[in-house]
């Protein structure tokens, strides 16, 4: 577990020689105010309203993960969980950074500070402490990167802005790997079912 | 519950409290429904053709690297209909440094961890996965051209696999009815326009309307009158046959309509229609109890995109259950296999007709291949169930190629192993091209360490079914 932990995010593998990191098209279609589209050559850093709105939903939730992984490793009194939190805070830390930078370059605009429903939960989650601390902050862990995956998964499928589209390519192993770690943490705790 | 009674407590409690708290927004609705076109439809052509030699190029290349796609034909050995040549060898490539049988030694963590897992046994991409939909082969197009002058090109994309790596066309027709007849295909397709001359005198008139309305075109998610379409013109629609080409397949394929977002569904190979009739369970994910439940349903869902909302704006047709899904049915539940000589009455091979190669490779089959645990000799090499075969043991979850996401592919239906030489390619997305692929896929997936001669014996007795 611990080594794992550590583990920092690996640059991504994309199988297949023919396999490059820009998605071919997409499943929406374009839009119609992309440039180049009137000679079939639409520009590949254009930004649709699907990556503009990616950027803004992930990088609340990514905030929400920092913040989280801070009070995990604060309060937490499992070794495993606090070491969980810090990679959350690490990892996410730096995926938000990232996002900040192609975020800038396509204009998308992104409240200041929590998603209200996330400062939320943290308040409900300080008043916790012992086991139900873990289980409240493993479950929705669980829950959020449930919602990563799949919101990862629908700028693949309909984003338009090749930096993103890499992006999401990027950190979809590493979302999947955090899933992972967050179902196996609370399988030792509560002895729930976690997927093989 | 009893190993952990107060946790349990203490979560449902939690449960209900984080209900009550704010809900964050959800996902948006393009995560499961498909959005309407913004776009002109002559700027969409533009734009897919000026793309499309890039996805053949990419596609390509990504096959190219996980396959070897030449023309191997196998000596002396043809489809049932003698006009095609089964493609012999393993196809799929190593990873550099690998051999089959080092790789057969190591334990799926070892391989997931080491990256050895052949690209060739991941899950196979979608010509271009994000726009997804049916994508027929040349031959496909070519008739149903010449004889019912219906476009089923798509300005987007091609099929991607060379047409010695799938089944002969068109392929033979063998009925339940009329066994004695043989083949009664007479080497033709059937079409809107030939089925009737072709069939008159051996099937019923219930048979015959279930065809007739098994070759009537309707509207489907790429091929339809509205500017959400991927053809030239204004497109009537496919047929079922279309992809079932003679009741059989083409392998022409597709996306699963079971999963969203687009990125995760995983690719379809047409399945054949031979043997339906001891089929019990249908769609390689969702277990639909009858064909005539599968048939109605894929009529109004755009045909197995699993999309009722965009297929009501297309154009949806919600056949009659008593009187056109009966007969759609009862069509369907007549193709039989072709003949297999070697084998008895209940699926064994006879130990007269069968050579000592083949019937080594049953007792590996049944034995220590393990195949027959699913693939049961006497129930149509089916049974009836669906398996997760737990592939994802031996590579990471979420890498991405050519746009599809890769994910665990879960329980997927059994497939009958009756007459398997004339379909290729194989497993539910076609990722395997030859029978020495699934040989070598089911070895390392089940564990069962083959010898070298085992898998020449197993192959040997696979041609045989």
């Amino acid at each position: 577990m611990r080594s794992l932990i550590f583990m920092v995010a690996v640059p991504v593998m994309v199988f297949g020689a023919g396999a490059q990191a820009a998605s071919i098209g997409n499943a929406g279609g374009l839009i119609a105010d992309t440039p180049g589209i009137e000679n079939g050559k639409p520009t590949a850093d254009h930004a649709n309203a699907q990556d503009r709105l990616f950027v803004r939903q992930a990088t609340l939730g990514g905030r929400a993960e920092v913040e989280l992984g801070k009070l995990a490793q604060s309060r937490s009194k499992s070794p495993q969980i606090r070491s969980f939190g810090e990679k959350m805070t690490a990892d996410h830390t730096r995926a938000n950074d990232q996002l900040t930078r192609i975020g800038r370059s396509v204009n998308s605009e992104v409240p200041k500070g929590l998603d209200p429903s996330d400062a939320a939960f943290r308040e409900e989650l300080q008043q916790a402490q012992g086991t139900p601390f873990d289980q409240r902050y493993l479950l929705k862990q669980i829950g959020d990167h449930q919602r990563t995956l799949n919101l990862l998964q629908w700028e693949l499928s309909y984003g338009q802005n090749q930096a993103l589209v890499e992006y999401s390519t990027e950190m979809m192993p590493i979302v999947h790997e955090h899933l992972r770690l967050a179902q196996a943490a609370l399988a030792e705790l509560t002895g729930s079912a976690a997927p093989r | 519950m009893n190993k952990y009674p107060v946790y349990s407590a203490v979560l449902m409690l939690c449960s209900t409290v984080a209900w009550q708290a704010q809900a964050a927004d959800p996902l948006p609705p393009g995560a499961t429904y498909r959005p309407l076109p913004t776009v002109p439809p002559s700027v969409v052509k533009r734009n897919d053709e000026a793309a499309k030699p890039a996805v053949m190029a990419r596609q390509q290349a990504l096959l190219q690297e996980r396959y070897d796609l030449s023309d191997k034909p196998m000596q002396g050995v043809m489809m049932s209909g003698g006009r095609k040549a089964v493609q012999e060898g393993v196809r799929v490539r190593l990873k550099s440094g690998t051999s089959w049988d080092e790789l057969a030694k190591l334990t799926p963590e070892e391989i997931r961890d080491r990256d050895l897992l052949p690209d060739g046994f991941r899950p196979l991409p979608h010509t271009k996965q994000l726009a997804g939909g049916q994508v027929f082969p040349q031959n496909q197009i070519d008739s149903i051209r010449n004889f019912e002058q219906r476009d089923l090109r798509r300005f987007d994309v091609d099929f991607d696999l060379p047409d010695h790596l799938t089944p002969e066309f068109p392929p033979p027709i063998f009925l339940t009815t009329r066994p004695e007849l043989g083949d009664v295909s007479g080497g033709k397709l059937l079409t809107i326009r030939s089925f009737y001359e072709m069939m008159v005198g051996i099937v019923t008139p219930v048979q015959m309307e279930g065809l007739r309305l098994l070759l009537t075109p309707f509207p489907q998610e790429e091929f339809n009158q509205t500017e959400d379409r991927k053809v030239a013109d204004p497109s009537l629609g496919v047929a079922c046959l279309d992809c079932h080409a003679n009741l059989h397949t083409n392998a022409a394929f597709h996306l699963t309509p079971d999963l969203r977002p687009q990125t995760v569904r995983f690719r379809l190979d047409t399945p054949s229609l031979r043997g339906m009739f001891n089929q019990q369970i249908h769609g390689s994910k969702r277990s639909l109890r009858s064909i005539e439940d599968f048939t109605e349903f894929e009529q109004r869902t755009a045909y197995f995109n699993g999309d009722h909302v965009s297929a009501a704006r297309k154009g949806v047709h919600l056949p009659d259950r008593a009187n056109q899904v009966a007969m759609m049915a009862q069509m369907q539940n007549i193709i039989d296999f072709p003949p297999a000589p070697k084998l008895d009455p209940l699926g064994k091979l006879d130990p007269s007709k069968a050579a000592p190669q083949e019937l080594a490779g049953e007792q590996v089959f049944m034995g220590k291949g393990r195949c027959a645990e699913c693939h049961v000799p006497h129930l149509e090499f089916m049974d009836q169930m669906m398996h997760d075969l737990r592939l994802e043991r031996f590579y990471k979850v979420g890498m991405v190629a050519n746009d599809l996401v890769a994910i665990p592919d879960g329980p997927i239906k059994t497939f009958t192993l009756r007459a398997i030489k004339d379909s290729p390619p194989y497993l539910h997305d076609g990722r395997l091209m030859t029978l020495a692929d699934t040989v070598e896929y089911f070895n390392l997936v089940l564990g069962v360490k083959l010898t070298s001669e085992e898998k020449q014996q197993l192959l040997a007795y696979l041609l045989t079914l």
